[in-house]
């Protein structure tokens, strides 16, 4: 799966918000770079938050180096890519009087509309991992605010965000809270879902390396269905799905109040014989006829 | 009439899996009188029973054994011999464990009996079994094969373990005869490389001509075995090790083997016997066993390719 496959999304749309999940540095510069080369193609104005070197250098950075395009390097320099290291950004916010998360939110309103003031078409903002422990309930909450505020820029503007996320630098607790957050579009090792026309579309591979993350997106949709109504998976372009995800749906279908389903479009022949195998709950619903 | 073998301990103990016994026996009458106890136990348990004998030898049964004969399946040998053996037990559905006594496996001298003896004692180790393998105690290659390749003996005195039983390697080299020769072997050093896994297995059972429903269901088993072999619970990735696949085909059943052997000092996931993940990959398939060794465990998987 690679977060550049498909058709940009369109403006204002939720899966302008995406997460980009990757299990090493390579996967997430090749990814990124060419996420951050289609949004200058088309003219957007990108910029780009992440970690430097000790010499706090954008030039060390990896963006600007071979791994990045000669777009993107070229971009830095006329300023069409703007670049911010996270100990700067941390600074300004926490200078901010209305706190942290306001603080964060005004930096990137204002970002938007000074790129939109300049005659920008559209706006792109990227972040790497932010490496945040995420120790406690109170710090998670904050985390889901900060990017909340990604999402209501999008409502408004022309903005495409792409969140990174290295599973190999976070703990447990931010990789499931962060697809968590993200669950209506994540692009992810093998396996990647959108919400699209009230389904969330699964396409790929859920096996036992992706279980936690799937696990964590799962129970993220399911959380923004809490008020009511079911979960629609549309699982047409799922090929397989292992013990241990099929294991992941049926816990989160018994956890769910008994008036909840989860409604399973289409899913792979083989998941069936497993989820009859794990004693699929009445709140799991299959449901045939959108698979080609 | 030919003495008993030197016979081992007395029964101190009948395995929970597989009872893989030889019974020495040239004498029709005397080998339905000696092993009537064992059917009728088996038929009261509600376990199912099967004899694979010519017609003399299904006649000495049935007399001895009365109206309980008619619950006892006698199918001739000849459709026996012609399943593979480590899918001789399919259909014996009883509720308890079942028994099959035949001579299919001494009735062909030639590599592939003894060969089955072994497929039998590898591939259904774990089945609550009991197989019963009669051989003529006055061929001298049968009596040898007989002590050389069964675990157990039934004797008149009952049940013994066999001095002479040599087990068969469940290590590699395994012999090509038994599981097929090796058409591809992977490593798979962690979880990232599962989806890899699964990509050579569907080719491969694409290649030997399964439909599409059981080669899902292959590549299905043979994931979850390498996620056994390695140790991984239900909630884990694949730890990283030095964990290899490899997989064999013969004209009869396609086997997947996975040996996982994690980094020294990694503490291994539950025992086979306590992992749902064991019980729920052995849906999928035919046939599964595993092997501890010193350094990991070894899955294989086996699935007939009709």
């Amino acid at each position: 799966m690679t977060v550049d496959a498909g058709p940009r999304p369109d403006a204002g749309s939720p899966l302008a918000h995406a997460l980009h999940v990757a299990d090493n540095e390579h996967a997430q510069r090749v990814g990124t770079a060419a996420w951050v080369d289609r949004e200058l193609a088309f003219g957007a104005k990108v910029y780009y938050k992440g970690w430097l070197g000790d010499d706090g250098r954008v030039e060390k950075h990896w963006i600007a180096g071979p791994e990045g395009t000669r777009r993107t390097r070229e971009a830095l320099r006329s300023g069409q890519l703007e670049f911010l290291d996270f100990p700067t950004l941390i600074e300004r916010c926490a200078e901010a009087p209305e706190g942290l998360t306001a603080g964060l939110h005004r930096i990137q309103a204002e970002e938007l509309d000074r790129a939109l003031a300049e005659g920008w078409p559209s706006v792109a903002m990227t972040q790497e991992s932010s490496r945040r422990e995420l120790a406690d309930d109170a710090e998670v909450a904050e985390f889901a605010r900060q990017e909340g505020g990604y999402d209501t820029l999008v409502g408004r503007a022309p903005l495409r965000v792409l969140c990174q996320l290295n599973s190999w630098v976070e703990n447990e607790v931010h990789v499931f809270e962060s697809l968590g957050v993200h669950h209506r579009r994540v692009v992810d090792v093998g396996w990647d879902v959108a919400l699209e026309d009230g389904r969330w579309r699964l396409r790929g591979d859920l096996d036992a390396h992706v279980a936690r993350r799937f696990g964590g997106a799962l129970a993220g949709a399911l959380r923004e269905k809490v008020t009511g109504g079911d979960l629609h998976m549309d699982l047409t372009e799922v090929g397989f799905v292992d013990v241990a995800c099929a294991q992941l749906l049926v816990h989160a279908a018994r956890a769910e109040p008994e008036c909840r389903r989860i409604v399973l479009h289409d899913p792979p022949r083989l998941l069936r014989r497993l989820l009859d195998v794990l004693q699929r709950p009445a709140s799991i619903e299959i449901v045939d006829g959108d698979r080609p | 009439m030919t003495p008993e073998p030197d016979a081992g301990e007395p029964d101190g103990g009948e395995p929970a899996g597989l009872l893989h016994a030889a019974v020495l026996s040239g004498d029709p009458d005397e080998l339905a009188r000696r092993v009537e106890p064992r059917v009728r136990a088996t038929l009261a348990a509600g376990g199912s029973v099967r004899i694979v004998l010519d017609r003399r030898g299904a006649r000495a049964f049935r007399d001895v054994l009365g109206d309980d004969g008619d619950r006892v399946d006698f199918p001739s040998p000849a459709t026996v011999a012609s399943t593979p053996p480590a899918r001789r037990l399919a259909g014996l559905a009883g509720t308890a464990r079942s028994l099959l006594l035949g001579r299919v496996c001494a009735d062909d001298p030639g590599p592939d009996g003894e060969l089955g003896e072994e497929a039998i004692t590898l591939l259904l180790g774990d089945e609550p079994a009991t197989v019963l393998c009669v051989y003529d105690p006055a061929d001298r290659d049968q009596r040898a094969r007989a002590l050389r390749t069964h675990p157990w003996l039934l004797t008149d005195d009952g049940l013994r373990r066999n001095p002479d039983f040599r087990p068969p390697s469940s290590t590699s080299p395994v012999p090509v005869g038994l599981l097929g020769s090796s058409v591809a072997t992977l490593p798979v050093p962690d979880g990232a490389a599962l989806a890899a896994l699964r990509e050579r297995v569907a080719a491969v059972a694409r290649e030997a001509g399964l439909e599409p429903e059981r080669a899902e269901a292959i590549v299905l088993a043979a994931h979850e075995a390498m996620l056994l072999a390695s140790g991984a619970d239900l909630r884990s990735d694949l730890p990283p090790g030095q964990h290899v696949l490899d997989v064999r085909v013969t004209s009869a059943a396609l086997v997947t083997e996975c040996r996982g052997t994690p980094p020294s000092g990694t503490r291994m996931g539950p025992a086979p016997g306590e992992d749902p993940r064991f019980a729920h990959l052995r849906r999928f398939c035919d046939r599964a066993t595993v092997h501890a060794e010193a350094d990991g465990r070894l899955v294989r998987v086996l699935t007939g390719t009709h």
